[in-house]
């Protein structure tokens, strides 16, 4: 029979009880020494494949890679690239992209169930190939991700062209895009058609109205200056703001009967201190009235 | 060549632009030593003082605009000429840039022609 001394049994007792916190311990330290050499491959690989798009990008380039994850990771590097640069570098990197089949991958990519690989396909092919890739990825903006939506817009906005611009104010029209986004998209494509904004001014939405009186403003597009007038008793007051300081922008004196009509209006005490301030300094920047026929403000911001 | 010499400190926090802007300046046959914060900036300044620092405005730890007021502060570091690189293209943003001691503004994007006439006009005033 076998006897253990009092030492070898308290031996063998803590091994069998470390058994498994030390297997754990091991299982760890492989799990750690393995995410470390993927961590460190991985990084190796973007570096090559910087360097690959760099030289790419000078004209030069080594043949893409053929394995999918290895295409996405440059897609993504290549996008990041193409939105840092712009002229010689930028054509020649798009134009290597579209000789490895890039343009094949974006497509397949548009026709994925994720969303993150939508946004990705509709924003390479946008930077490769700028309005030839707009009907494939103007869809995109009523697609059913708000983040894909919102990055096609993005993009729409530097790699895009005046077609965009109605469906990015349509968009907005039906709450599907940030008002906010869509109108940096608008401001970006620098439209210099005003239709489709004169038609924004018209939308039964108050944000489209609102975004579409600001960017003429900030367009500095004066044909429109009457439209934008009709929005100063509009309804909504962010929509009436807008106006003011588009108008304000515009520095039209054309509006100046409209602007002091809406100062001295009875109903001016309730659209508050901050769109009395706005249509004086609108008043000012047509600059023909003297500062004493404007209303003071109290401290509260009040009219006196 | 006779910018083989010029030394370049390139201070940009977005590792792959930072990247792309060493090999296209090594290219150029400038010296270049790069960091990636306004932090790491500073001193690799100190170390390698540099004739023309290339410097992001959005950055961690330091923003470049407060790189560049230290920069001008330091007696040892006031003489770098410094061509600010930023995604702000406002003119108010311009105005600050140049306030607060940059000497030349490039908005990204930006192509590379761009950048080295930038730093050739930067060279020309040392």
């Amino acid at each position: 029979m076998l006897t253990l001394r009092l030492s070898e049994f308290v031996l063998v007792t803590v091994l069998v009880c470390a058994g498994p916190f030390v297997l754990a311990l091991l299982l760890l330290l492989v799990a750690v020494a393995y995410s470390r050499a993927k961590a460190r491959r991985a990084s190796a690989n973007r570096e090559k494949y910087l360097d690959m798009l760099i030289l790419a990008s000078e004209g030069a380039g080594d043949p893409a890679p053929a394995r999918r994850a290895a295409r996405r990771e440059v897609a993504d590097l290549a996008v990041h690239l193409l939105s840092n640069l712009i002229g010689q570098e930028y054509r020649q990197l798009a134009d290597w992209l579209l000789r490895w089949g890039f343009e094949g991958d974006a497509q397949e990519w548009l026709g994925s169930r994720s969303a993150a690989q939508r946004l990705r396909g509709a924003v390479l092919l946008l930077l490769m190939k700028g309005e030839a890739a707009m009907p494939a990825t103007l869809p995109l903006l009523a697609d059913l991700h708000l983040r894909v939506r919102s990055g096609v817009a993005r993009v729409l906005g530097y790699a895009g062209t005046e077609v965009a611009v109605s469906p990015v104010l349509r968009a907005i029209e039906l709450d599907l895009l940030a008002p906010s986004i869509g109108m940096m998209s608008i401001l970006r494509i620098y439209p210099r058609d005003g239709a489709p904004l004169a038609g924004g001014m018209r939308s039964d939405s108050a944000p489209l109205r609102r975004v579409a009186a600001a960017s003429v403003g900030i367009l500095e597009m004066h044909s429109l200056r009457e439209p934008v007038e009709t929005l100063l008793d509009d309804p909504d007051e962010s929509v009436r703001l807008a106006a003011i300081e588009t108008l304000d922008r515009l520095a039209a004196p054309g509006s100046m009967a409209l602007l002091r009509a809406a100062l001295q209006s009875a109903d001016t005490a309730e659209r508050g201190a901050h769109e009395l301030a706005l249509i004086e300094q609108a008043l000012m920047s047509c600059g023909t009235v003297p500062s004493e026929q404007m209303l003071d403000f109290d401290e509260e911001g009040d009219a006196l | 060549m006779g910018n083989t010499l010029t030394r370049i400190a390139v201070i940009e926090d977005d590792a792959d632009l930072n990247r792309l802007l060493c090999r296209r300046l090594s290219r150029a046959d400038y010296e270049v030593h790069s960091a990636a914060d306004g932090v790491a900036g500073l001193a690799l300044m100190k170390e390698f003082p540099p004739a023309i620092a290339v410097i992001d405005w959005m950055m961690p730890k330091m923003s470049g605009i407060e790189l560049i007021q230290r920069v001008r502060q330091d007696p040892e570091l006031s003489g770098i000429k410094i061509l600010m690189l930023t995604a702000r293209s406002q003119e108010g943003d311009r105005i600050r840039a140049r306030n607060s001691g940059a000497d030349d503004y490039l908005v990204k994007p930006f192509a590379a022609t761009d950048l080295l006439a930038s730093l050739q006009a930067l060279e020309q005033q040392i």
